[in-house]
């Protein structure tokens, strides 16, 4: 099909109406982006008295900076596991929701709703409810023996902040599943039932590979995710402790440029991650956006 | 003995809504059943209950002397093609077919004789390795069709396979499906609002309409000796005329749009009852024999082998198959006559047919 399009002949019009987008970019995503790029090339001192170019050592100092390199393999275990975590949930909530006839709507609803809570508030709740003194989920673990204490135990506290992290996302993955599942035709699983494939069968065998694209586009939004939006949800739960065990590449960004004043390094830092998420929107733009015809 | 029996079959949505009516239907065995109505009439509905894809609201079934109410879709010893075909899009045309092979245990080396065996029936040579989405519309009804012919059940099941298809490829696959059906000898079960494609195929015709039977027969049985208005009218193409008139003196129907009929046989005494007298397109003749009335042609469609009048009388309008040796002008009148013989009478409150 031929797409409608609208030919200019100027093109001061075209560009008065995509102003306001530009700006933003221009404002919001691209100065910045330039400015973290240029001071990662510089280096301050803490009371930005005297700037130096100092070329790729920031870079250097990055990569021989072993809590730099264990904040990184910090990330990689945290954003995976969100990103398992969120996946499996929110699929097995979008079976589940599938299979239901009556009142599906309301539980969709329901299993969405988290969607809309801001991470720092999440984040807040699951502070409250795992506290190590009055929280009501501490309480219930110490029954069954186990003692929480997320801001001693650095497992815990990566624990801790994946599950906050995934409560947001499991709405979002369950929300994409769900569209996925009910994309399916109807008549491919009666016919797979008519091959004598019983519900778990036909769910590993049709449905779960047809899932396939969903599933991909799904894994690098959820890493994009854990990678780069979670700050609000370390900050309102661990601050990157205890130790440095929570202390994500993100948080390490802010950390680093706000409280420790190694604007350089940070810069760095921030090109690191800019680094990476070009690879995963570049992943996504060259795999993703091939479709599944039924 | 019956293949496929139904007694008194009947499904009620939650809603209320009744579409299958009590159905009782014997289909022999090696026999292929047509059921044809126009949509909504249940037949989907009703194959889909034989499949076990729908429950069952009242009713037995029996496939192969077996009741099969508790029996889940896959232990009933059926296959069934689906209208849009529903080949598993991700797995090659190999796997399609193995599907259901695999998965009730059966042996690497059986599977693959199979699989052969139907790629050999079924002229797939070479798309074996395909996906779905290679093949074209014809090769992916083909590949249905593999995928039910492997597992050799005791019925194959069709829902309006040949719906998603051109006009020309319909009538190949037709011929194709019928072979195959004759030569396997396998009982089928075929749904379709195609009245032609169920005049063609079927061995056992059955005329369904708002959740009820309205006839069981051979094609040729039920198109000549329709039992109700509403069969008559859907077999057939031109559809059949129907003129209301009231039966006068002896074997004289006098046409509420003008003109006579002549009757024959047990008609001649039902005078005075108000009728509908149903007369196919074919029957009607132009300019022969004792003239039945003057209608004037508004409309000549060419179709080649033959053409079709339209006729105006009064305020109905009727349509005759002709010969080409004639020309006609519209905006003529023309004497038309209308043989006692193929003249169908059916009740007007009712619409049965008056015998």
């Amino acid at each position: 099909m031929q797409a409608k399009r609208v030919t200019f002949q100027r093109t001061a019009l075209p560009l008065a109406l995509l102003a306001p987008q530009l700006a933003v970019t221009g404002i919001f995503f691209l100065w910045p982006a330039y400015q973290a790029m240029r001071q990662s090339l510089y280096q301050e001192d803490a009371f930005g008295l005297k700037v130096v170019f100092s070329g790729l050592t920031n870079f250097y100092d990055l990569a021989v900076d072993p809590t730099y390199l264990a904040s990184l393999l910090t990330t990689l275990v945290f954003s995976l596991s969100v990103a398992a975590v969120s996946l499996s949930f929110g699929l097995l909530l979008a079976v589940l929701a599938d299979g239901v006839g009556r009142g599906s709507k309301f539980y969709q609803l329901f299993l969405v709703w988290p969607y809309a809570v801001a991470p720092a508030v999440s984040g807040v709740l699951w502070v409250y409810m795992f506290d190590p003194s009055i929280g009501p989920i501490t309480k219930l673990l110490r029954v069954v023996g186990i003692d929480w204490n997320h801001q001693i135990h650095s497992g815990q506290a990566l624990a801790l902040i994946v599950m906050a992290s995934c409560a947001k996302q499991i709405a979002y993955n369950f929300l994409f599943f769900l569209a996925g599942l009910q994309s399916i035709p109807k008549s491919l699983l009666e016919a797979a039932a008519l091959d004598a494939a019983g519900p778990i069968r036909r769910f590993f065998t049709i449905q779960f590979p047809l899932l396939t694209p969903t599933s991909f586009f799904l894994l690098v939004v959820n890493m994009v995710y854990a990678f780069f939006e979670t700050f609000g949800v370390i900050d309102a739960t661990t601050y990157g402790g205890p130790g440095q065990s929570t202390n994500i590449l993100v948080y390490r960004v802010f950390n680093d440029g706000f409280k420790n004043q190694r604007i350089g390094a940070s810069a760095a830092e921030s090109v690191v991650l800019l680094a990476i998420v070009a690879v995963f929107t570049f992943i996504q733009f060259r795999y993703v956006e091939r479709k599944v015809e039924y | 003995m019956a293949a496929v029996s139904l007694k008194g079959i009947r499904k009620t949505y939650p809603n209320g809504l009744e579409v299958v009516k009590g159905i009782d239907l014997e289909i022999e065995n090696g026999k292929l059943c047509v059921l044809v109505g126009p949509s909504g009439c249940g037949k989907s509905t009703l194959l889909r209950m034989i499949a076990g894809l729908e429950s069952v609201t009242a009713g037995h079934i029996e496939i192969a002397g077996k009741d099969v109410a508790a029996l889940e879709p896959a232990e009933r010893d059926i296959a069934m093609v689906f209208q849009n075909y529903a080949l598993y899009p991700h797995m090659s045309v190999f796997d399609n077919i193995a599907y259901g092979l695999r998965n009730r245990g059966t042996p690497r080396n059986e599977i693959k004789a199979r699989v052969e065996e139907a790629e050999k029936l079924l002229a797939l040579d070479g798309l074996l390795q395909r996906r779905p989405r290679e093949l074209s519309g014809g090769q992916r009804q083909r590949v249905a069709m593999g995928r039910a012919i492997v597992r050799r059940p005791s019925a194959f099941l069709f829902d309006e396979p040949l719906s998603n298809l051109d006009a020309k490829l319909r009538t190949q696959m037709r011929v194709e499906i019928r072979t195959l059906q004759q030569r396997l000898g396998v009982t089928s079960v075929y749904v379709t609002h195609d009245q032609l494609e169920a005049m063609t195929m079927a061995d056992q015709l059955v005329v369904m309409n708002a959740g009820q039977i309205e006839q069981v027969g051979t094609p040729a049985q039920v198109y000549d000796a329709p039992v109700s208005q509403f069969v008559a009218g859907f077999l057939g193409s031109p559809a059949m005329n129907f003129l209301p008139g009231t039966i006068q003196a002896a074997g004289d129907l006098v046409l509420d749009a003008g003109g006579h009929v002549t009757l024959t046989g047990t008609a001649t005494q039902m005078q005075g009852q108000r009728v509908i007298a149903g007369v196919r397109p074919e029957a009607i003749g132009i300019a022969q024999g004792a003239p039945a009335f003057t209608a004037r042609l508004e409309l000549v469609e060419e179709l080649g082998s033959a053409r079709l009048l339209h006729l105006r009388l009064g305020q109905t309008t009727l349509v005759a198959v002709v010969g080409r040796e004639t020309a006609f002008a519209t905006g003529q009148d023309l004497p038309v006559s209308i043989p006692a013989a193929s003249v169908h009478l059916f009740n007007e409150k009712t619409g049965r047919a008056l015998v």
